[in-house]
């Protein structure tokens, strides 16, 4: 906006600026404070755009990003046998759309991906995100396929050793992905996030997207 | 389960009684409050999460727990290594005089799997916790549905 200096008419184009600048606010949100994103935004084009396996989801419908364009899609990777860290994520989410009207909170498909598929069956996985929000989709991607994708988004996972009764826990990156109704990757966040801090931000991210 | 069995009206009197006092059970000063469960489907396990509140005089530290309606209890954490969130077990948890102690969804967690029998929300479980000084607190626990946020 500052071009004052390869104008030939500077003073218009301070004028210019000023107007502009005066106008932004007034169009962003009617005079109201600049949003302050809680969760981390993620700069246009760094990050890899939303890309999902070829296979349907848990309860066996077809879904792909081109499908779910139009949409914000929170995409989050756990496993069913983990007690704390993913259902506080996944009730978080819930709380979350719960906090947006209606129509925005239509936008949204929360996306549950197992790392656990051996123990996670189409079933169980299934009734674990139906427990949350009827709305939540699972997918059990093969192994190689949740390798590529996990690979894809950064995301991390171990298996730790089973114990007698053969019970082992997984570590995994607890990080979300939210992308926006073209597909790109627009925000990240954990289970630090609050419910609230999560629905402001898809509130003004749905508002001015 | 503590109403088992017993006349019905004894086990409203015994939810009432509950209801009343769960959130403070003292027992040698120690109590236990916003005793919640965070049941999830089939026999996953369940996160337990509460306040202990030590008003005694003296350090208590916490050793264990057991829960007399689940195959097992144990103290845990989730921890962050190497990019990785896990869940690691606790071995002791000290508590100060006067302090209070929390176990909160994110952090410190009572891991509990599975139930006996099939539980559902509204139910109360009772967790036992047994301190290194020989003394025991208990505390009925709510049962909450999965999607439960931890306020009170």
């Amino acid at each position: 906006m500052i071009t004052e200096a390869a104008s030939p008419r500077p003073r218009a184009a301070v004028r210019v600026a000023a107007l502009a600048l005066l106008l932004v606010p007034l169009l962003a949100g009617c005079g109201s404070k600049p949003h302050h994103f809680s969760l981390i935004k993620v700069p246009g084009g760094h990050e890899a755009d939303l890309k999902l396996p070829d296979q349907p989801t848990v309860s066996g419908k077809k879904i792909s990003a081109q499908s779910l364009r139009g949409d914000w899609v929170i995409l989050y990777f756990g496993y069913t046998h983990c007690p704390n860290i993913c259902p506080l994520t996944l009730a978080e989410f819930n709380a979350a759309l719960k906090k947006l009207d209606a129509k925005q909170a239509d936008k949204v498909r929360v996306i549950f991906v197992t790392v656990d598929p051996r123990r996670d069956t189409p079933q169980l996985l299934q009734q674990y995100v139906h427990a949350f929000n009827p709305a939540f989709i699972a997918l059990r991607p093969d192994p190689p396929a949740l390798k590529r994708m996990t690979g894809r988004y950064h995301i991390s996972y171990s298996y730790g050793k089973p114990d007698a009764s053969g019970n082992y826990t997984v570590g995994h990156s607890s990080e979300f992905l939210i992308f926006g109704p073209q597909g790109h990757m627009r925000l990240m966040g954990n289970y630090n996030d609050s419910a609230k801090a999560i629905a402001g931000d898809l509130r003004y991210d749905i508002r001015h997207g | 389960m503590y109403a088992e069995g017993i006349n019905p009206m004894l086990r409203y009197v015994t939810v009432a009684f509950t209801v009343l006092f769960s959130t403070a059970v003292w027992a040698g000063g120690v109590s236990v409050s916003h005793a919640w469960i965070r049941l999830l489907p089939g026999d996953l396990p369940a996160g337990a999460y509460c306040t202990i509140s030590n008003g005694s005089d003296h350090a208590m530290e916490l050793l264990g727990a057991s829960a007399p309606d689940f195959k097992s209890a144990m103290l845990h954490k989730s921890v962050t290594q190497s990019g990785m969130d896990k869940m690691v077990a606790v071995d002791d948890i000290k508590i100060a005089a006067g302090k209070q102690f929390s176990f909160a969804p994110g952090g410190y967690h009572i891991m509990l799997m599975p139930p006996h029998a099939p539980l559902k929300p509204g139910d109360h479980v009772r967790i036992n916790f047994r301190f290194a000084d020989g003394s025991t607190t208990s505390a009925l626990f709510l049962v909450k549905g999965a999607s439960a946020m931890n306020d009170h």
